[in-house]
């Protein structure tokens, strides 16, 4: 994509729930996330990427483009009071999943309706939302539509400066049924 | 007056058909009378945020989604 610096923050180490859905391989076991990280993203584009073995905590401000992917809304919460009407973020993304609902998020720090909207969405509590369910979700075309998706907003807001701001999908097919109340 | 609710769970999607004996509804009447569970949950009415309180007219489509928050 063309990324010259990117800056991965994350204190958790690659368990066997993550291969799956993702692109941790079986010698990256008990590695530093971010470590295993490096050394893929070097091996797939040359780039090294800045990495700390630990939570975000407000170490330094954030700059440029934001991309979330946690699994708390208090953790989401404490960086969108980081990011919130800061000007030296232009986007900031993030992507939720629950089974197999996948949610993804692209919103403009500074843009008022934005701002509105994301708020909303970081109000309520851990309790308020559906359990973290971590490895549940755990199969490749759920983790590949949000990367998918990520990117999408990613390359379309850097080029033509469009982004979705609410993706959902529900990403294998489910039956529906017909009810009536 | 029949409103179309989309319900959104974590494994699937499923449509209910409810029947309301009104021209227009508050958007927890409808689900009430269609008894679906709105605790911790989001709405859109007409393809836009909704709260509970928020007006349900006629052929307005209304989707009932879970919220995710895992990574």
């Amino acid at each position: 994509m063309g990324v010259p610096k990117l800056d991965v923050w994350d204190d958790d180490d690659v368990s066997e729930h993550n291969v799956p859905m993702s692109l941790y391989r079986q010698k990256d076991f008990m590695s530093r996330k971010v470590e295993a990280l490096r050394k893929i993203v070097k091996d797939f584009s040359g780039l090294s990427i800045g990495i700390h073995p630990a939570k975000y905590e407000d170490q330094e401000p954030f700059a440029g483009t934001v991309v979330v992917c946690v699994d708390s809304m208090d953790a989401r919460r404490k960086i969108w009071e980081q990011v919130r009407m800061n000007p030296g973020v232009d986007l900031l993304i993030d992507t939720r999943t629950a089974g197999k609902l996948l949610w993804v998020f692209a919103v403009c720090p500074c843009d008022p309706d934005d701002v509105a909207y994301y708020d909303h969405h970081v109000s309520y509590g851990k309790r308020e939302a559906e359990p973290h369910m971590c490895g549940k979700h755990g199969f490749m075309p759920m983790s590949l539509k949000a990367a998918g998706k990520v990117t999408e907003n990613l390359t379309s807001w850097w080029m033509s400066g469009i982004k979705e701001l609410h993706y959902k999908e529900l990403v294998a097919s489910p039956t529906d049924t017909q009810e009536d109340a | 007056m029949k409103i179309k609710i989309v319900l959104t769970g974590t494994d699937g999607k499923q449509t209910k058909t409810v029947d309301i004996a009104a021209t227009g509804a508050s958007l927890g009447e409808v689900c009430k009378t269609a008894g679906i569970d709105t605790k911790d949950k989001d709405f859109t009415v007409d393809g836009k945020e909704a709260t509970l309180d928020t007006h349900v007219g006629k052929d307005a489509p209304v989707e009932v989604s879970a919220r995710p928050q895992g990574s």
